[in-house]
């Protein structure tokens, strides 16, 4: 019989050719599975742990009843983490409009880079097998393609792109990042520019793909170069690149840009493929997925009509990135409970004092401050069937659970909490 | 003092709501009307006259004293009348104001006068990030009136702007005037990173040359400018700095670009 | 429990029941005969002097999936203009250009409609399509599938495959994508702009490949035959939006050599090129072509004035409108070798020439076309409009007087380029009928819905009649969804979930070797991965039972 394989729900990628087996120290991740997803799988696979109240062992009905009591005290509750599979985000919308709860993903402010730009401007994007049949060349930006998507290389740049006629693949890597990435034979252009440059160099590319006359000089000079370190040759080879592209790509990871406004270095480079659309093929590739961002808010979006970060209070849905995200909410001490949901990572939960917490979290969590209850769920794709997005937003893969586990799923204990709560008035 | 005088006197437990509190809404009420108007906070309503003591008679101008922050769109939509606003003024005053006169005897948060179309905002202190923008995920900043700040502005002011004029006494953050698509600015304090970027088109006129231009906007020249001169005089009436960049400024250093957008803004740095 | 529905004045074409008064049955969710006498009657619903119909169906209607979902996050502008609060049953969710999902199920529901397709399914990103319309409440769903721009099918046309090859290429993607038809969207233009093509004409040929839509059309239209799938190939044809497309929708109808083709959104593919402004309606040529081809069906595509947002697999055309693109900004995405999409907002003002003369189009073909069972009410929701426009749109079809008087309000070239103003047809409630439910059940195979006869399921609308019909059709005065009431004059009562329905034609399974082979050289998933089960399509879908419909080999 064939191996059965497993999909793996750790990055953006969902690499769908795992083969984990229970082994000695936990789960044991072979065939496909790359450095982190086989640390994630062990450490799951050897934790047994029960629901605590305030760091204490307690039986399930006993965190239950006082999570729930927790929860039918707050006024102002706020759900954050959804680093989670589509089943539990399904479940938690109800709740956070029962609740009139604020709600945001751990990882929105990096989502929210993308969206900006989607919003205030529009974006030309693709996917993972147009990347891989097509691309003939490829922008990385950042280092989050190799740091944050361990086989992103292996996956999809490495395989030829059969569509791209003789010439093969080329790669431009804009900011400092490891070269050895890469194949070790492809032709590639480093500019090797400070991230914090980005928006500069962004916008200096954008105007040379346009045939604007910048100056080359000035631009070094902006970028921290100097005459002689060949940085205006590259820069003018780099245009050459695009411009020749058949079907060029774009890579960048939000999570990479952290500096303040990074959407506008986005909107700057969505600028340039839209400039460079005009005569050949050139599409971003925004890779995410990481944490569940992408399932989290495609599921509210869709639900809701608006995306993350939301408000569901006095019965109404709001979006507001500046307003909702929970950040700031918690910061205020505005929110008098926190519900914090996260059955794929081991994000550090937000301790904030005064503020019951209620954690719905992996198997394996740990805690430096322990919450007032903690309720450990399956994780999707390990002890539970799911689903995810996939990194390039338009694949959802199903989750096959690797083994056969007692832990409830996020969205049964969420079931569970709500159906503890008090009717509602309305 | 005529007119109506809200004091803040309680704390509300999360943001509130701030938008009903309108000169031209409460006009004619009486005072316990007004006092039982309820403000939404979160997932609770609060009445006007739990949180503020109420005094005066409810004219076309209205005051509130002793804010906190804690209100948001004080002022949201207005279209006519004077609303006063001491303390901590909040978050997107203005929004969307359509001809009202809004003055800010303190300072203001983020997003002031986001989206106004008409009216006049003036803030004795600074002003947060984002001035005279428009709302997350939408396409258009400020589209017209006067919104004239004494003290400084944070990053991103003017982002997005379509028309109207946005006047800084004092300092700006980065990136002022990003992605403007028109309409006037003038900064007499400095501008911080990034000032123009994306800039589509409009006017900033700069009393101080930022430290760096962006590679993408080129030197056009040193002119005349008649029209930023007239411009200018026509500020005198917005305080003495104004008149005093008005009858100094020789000519401008005239910048174009952002040629990463389409390149037809202009930066102008008197001299 | 068994309800009766008491002296409704019934309208039901498929049985042909034109306006009789008769009680109506209903049992566990289904019509029933009448009951022997002395048998128990649980609950009756007076319909004395209403009218009763089978709940609509929607058989193009963009409701779920990848391009939907970016054109919501894309405008939120519009969603704080259109806000529903926490109501009743109903949880708070907006409407806007590209509503929530919860809000187009609400919206539907209080209007009487029952069943909704979705259209353009990318084959890659059906679990998200199904789990949008599962979070999609009360109505039924079904969706059809995107082939002809994928490169599988391109290379195995191209290589000279043999048509029984591409039948179970075809099957193949009905079943692991859980879809209840084939839809193709300009054919191969999706996958040639992937290959910098800009436009691409019938007969024109693929850079890559080397064919021709025209071949694509004849070899899809060939193997929906030959497997018997009931609905015909839905086809966005190619040009979509071009002054002069005209030529293109004819050489389409064409391409299908008398074999059964439907061409969806007709409205966008009727333009001539006559006229200072290089624009015309070729709206009488397309019909009269529609008329005299027995194996056409069509759904019109109306606009209707106001801010939209444009959902489409066509990303050639979807880039090259970008440019009017209101407000401005868009998206345009390739596909995973699979297909496209691009989502382009569109204000469409009634001041404005072109988009006055498309409102006439649109209505020209509606009331040109004479046989109602082959014309579908829809505005390819939200690209021409919203869906809740329909019953505005019913009055247009129903009312010359309003009609002309709408059109005398618009730029005046359009009642002068258009032959509206002559047209004196006037659609009868039966026609509407006929239109919105026994002919959509009939051309997509669903044997159980879309009539009233015993053995049906209980989707059944009550109107209060009203001399305006747009009043008549906007807030029904019951909505039965499985014997469900779940909504009484506009007013959701009940949030139930619906069924998905799907088609299963039988083939030969080999055709997964040759598959398997090519997912491992060029996909970024395995075949295993990409294949929907019937049990999980229920999960994503949150339907209580999936029901396949028959398919009879044809042909
Ligand atoms: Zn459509």
């Amino acid at each position: 019989m064939p191996p059965s394989f497993a999909t793996c729900p750790f990055c953006g990628l969902l690499c769908d050719d795992l083969v984990v087996t229970p082994g000695p120290a936990g789960l044991l991740a072979a065939g496909g599975a790359c450095e982190r997803a086989r640390v994630e799988f062990s450490a799951l696979g050897a934790a047994s742990p029960s629901p605590r109240v305030r760091g204490r062992a307690a039986g399930l009905d006993e965190a239950l009843d006082e999570a729930a009591r927790l929860l039918g005290a707050a006024r102002r509750p706020a759900i954050g983490g959804l680093d989670v599979d589509v089943g539990a985000m399904r479940a938690i919308l109800p709740l956070a409009q029962r609740l009139g709860a604020v709600i945001d993903h751990s990882g929105s402010f990096a989502k929210y880079r993308n969206l900006h730009v989607v919003q205030e401007s529009g974006l030309i994007t693709t996917t993972f097998a147009e990347v891989r049949n097509r691309a003939d060349v490829v922008v990385l930006v950042g280092d989050g393609w190799t740091k944050r998507f361990p086989r992103f290389v292996e996956r999809m740049l490495v395989p030829a792109p059969v569509f791209a006629g003789d010439g093969g693949r080329r790669f431009v890597l804009l900011n400092p990042a490891d070269r050895s990435a890469l194949p070790a034979d492809a032709e590639c252009l480093e500019l090797a520019v400070p991230m914090a440059e980005l928006p500069v160099l962004a916008g200096t590319l954008a105007a040379l793909a346009a045939g604007r006359p910048v100056s080359l000089d000035r631009a070094v000079t902006a970028l921290g170069g100097s005459a002689s370190d060949g940085l205006a040759e590259r820069l003018a080879r780099c245009v050459d690149w695009l411009r020749e592209a058949r079907y060029g790509v774009l890579v960048w990871s939000a999570a990479d840009l952290e500096f303040p406004h990074a959407e506008l270095a986005v909107q700057a480079l969505a600028r340039m493929l839209r400039v460079l659309n005009e005569k050949t093929r050139f599409a971003g590739l925004p890779l995410a997925g990481v944490d569940g961002d992408l399932t989290a808010n495609a599921v509210q979006t869709w639900r809701a009509g608006l995306p993350l970060p939301a408000s569901y209070a006095n019965g109404t849905v709001d979006f507001d990135p500046h307003r909702h995200a929970l950040p700031g909410r918690l910061a205020r001490g505005e929110c008098d409970l926190l519900l914090w949901v996260s059955n794929l990572g081991t994000k550090p939960v937000p301790v904030v004092d005064g503020v019951p917490t209620i954690v719905l979290g992996r198997a394996d969590r740990t805690f430096d401050a322990a919450p007032d209850v903690y309720l450990p769920v399956a994780t999707p794709g390990v002890d539970a069937p799911g689903h995810l997005l996939r990194g390039d937003k338009v694949i959802t893969l199903f989750l096959k659970p690797v083994r056969s586990g007692s832990l409830p799923t996020a969205a049964a204990m969420i079931e569970a909490l709500a159906a503890r709560l008090e009717p509602a008035t309305c | 003092m005529s007119g109506l005088r809200l004091s803040l006197r309680a704390r509300p437990p999360a943001r509130v709501d701030g938008s009903a509190l309108l000169p031209e809404k409460l006009q004619g009420q009486t005072l316990d009307a007004i006092r039982r108007i309820a403000l939404p906070g979160w997932n609770e309503f609060h009445e006007v006259g739990e949180l503020f003591e109420v005094s005066g008679e409810a004219t076309d101008r209205l005051q509130i004293d002793q804010l906190d922050g804690s209100f948001d769109r004080l002022g949201a939509l207005a279209t006519a009348g004077t609303l006063v606003l001491r303390g901590q003024a909040g978050d997107l005053v203005g929004e969307g104001l359509r001809g009202a006169s809004i003055e800010i005897e303190g300072a203001a948060g983020d997003y002031l006068g986001c989206g106004m179309r008409r009216g006049r905002i003036e803030v004795r202190g600074n002003a947060g990030h984002f001035a005279g923008s428009g709302r997350a995920g939408e396409l258009q900043g400020m589209s017209g009136g006067t919104l004239l700040v004494r003290g400084d502005v944070g990053d991103r002011a003017a982002d997005r702007m379509r028309r109207g004029l946005l006047l800084v006494e004092g300092d700006a953050g980065d990136y002022l005037a990003s992605r403007m698509l028109a309409g006037t600015v003038v900064l007499l304090g400095r501008a911080a990173g990034n000032a123009g970027y994306l800039m589509r088109r409009g006017t900033v006129v700069l009393d101080q040359r930022p430290a760096q231009m962006l590679p993408t906007f080129n030197a056009n020249g040193r002119q005349d400018l008649l029209a930023i001169q007239l411009l200018l005089r026509s500020l005198g009436g917005e305080g003495p700095r104004f008149s005093r960049l008005a009858a100094r400024a020789g000519g401008f250093e005239r910048w174009l670009g952002d040629l990463a957008a389409s390149g037809q803004g202009e930066l102008l740095v008197s001299f | 429990m068994l309800t009766r529905i008491a002296g409704g004045r019934v309208i039901d074409p498929a049985n042909g029941v034109n306006d009789v008064i008769r009680d109506l049955y209903v049992r566990d969710g289904v019509i029933v005969d009448a009951p022997r006498d002395g048998e128990r009657i649980d609950r009756t619903i007076d319909a004395a002097g209403m009218i009763v119909m089978a709940g609509a169906i929607d058989l193009h209607t963009h409701i779920g999936g990848g391009k939907v979902n970016i054109a919501r996050a894309l405008l939120p502008e519009f969603d704080r203009l259109d806000p529903m609060p926490a109501h009743g049953v109903c949880e708070p969710c907006t409407g806007g250009a590209a509503p929530s999902t919860l809000a187009t199920g609400y919206r539907y529901a209080a209007m009487g409609y029952t069943a909704c397709f979705e259209p353009a399914m990318l084959p890659v990103n059906a679990r998200q399509a199904h789990m949008e319309m599962g979070d999609t409440p009360i109505v039924d769903k079904g969706a059809y599938a995107l082939l002809g721009n994928d490169d599988f099918f391109l290379q195995l046309l191209a290589s000279g495959a043999e048509q029984r090859e591409i039948d179970d290429y075809v099957a193949w993607t009905l079943h692991a994508t859980q879809a209840a038809g084939i839809k193709v969207v300009n054919a191969g233009g999706i996958s040639a702009f992937k290959f910098n093509a800009r436009s691409l004409d019938v007969d024109g040929e693929h850079p890559h490949y080397r064919v021709t839509p025209r071949q694509v059309l004849g070899a899809l239209t060939r193997a929906i035959d030959g497997l018997g799938v009931p609905h015909p190939l839905h086809v966005h044809g190619s040009n979509l939006g071009v002054p002069g497309n005209a030529d293109s929708t004819l050489a389409t109808i064409d391409a299908a050599e008398g074999r059964r083709i439907h061409l969806t959104h007709l409205q966008f593919h009727s333009y001539g090129t006559e006229g200072d402004r290089k624009f015309s309606s070729a709206a009488q040529r397309i019909a009269e072509k529609v008329n005299a081809s027995p194996n056409v069906s069509v759904d019109v595509g109306q606009i209707l004035f106001g801010q939209t947002v444009t959902c489409s697999g066509d990303s050639m055309m979807q880039h090259r409108n970008a440019r009017h693109a209101r407000p401005a900004k868009w998206v345009v995405m390739d596909i995973e070798c699979d297909a496209g999409c691009g989502v382009v907002p569109f204000r469409y003002r009634d001041r404005d020439f072109v988009n006055a003369l498309q409102w006439a189009i649109g209505l020209e073909l509606f009331l040109l076309v004479r046989d109602p069972w082959r014309v579908f009410l829809t505005t390819d929701h939200p690209n021409g409009g919203p869906f809740w426009s329909y019953p505005h749109l019913i009055k247009l079809l129903m009312d010359r007087s309003f009609r002309n008087e709408v059109l005398s309000r618009l730029h005046p070239e359009a009642a002068t380029s258009s032959t509206l103003a002559s047209l004196e047809r006037e659609y009868s409630l039966y026609e509407i009928a006929i239109m919105t439910r026994a002919a959509p059940a009939r051309i997509l195979g669903l044997a159980d819905r879309g009539h009233l006869g015993p053995g049906a399921a209980a989707d059944i609308v009550v109107y209060e009649p009203h001399s305006d019909p747009e009043v008549q059709f906007t807030a029904p005065r019951y909505v039965f969804k499985d014997g469900t009431v779940v909504a009484e004059r506009g007013e959701i009562k009940a949030v139930t979930a619906g069924s998905i329905h799907v088609v299963k034609p039988e083939f030969d399974r080999g055709i997964e070797r040759k598959l398997d082979d090519w997912f491992r050289r060029h996909h970024t998933q395995s075949l295993a991965s990409f294949k929907i089960s019937d049990e999980e399509v229920c999960v994503c879908g949150r339907a209580p039972k999936l029901v396949t419909h028959a398919c009879t080999h044809r042909g």
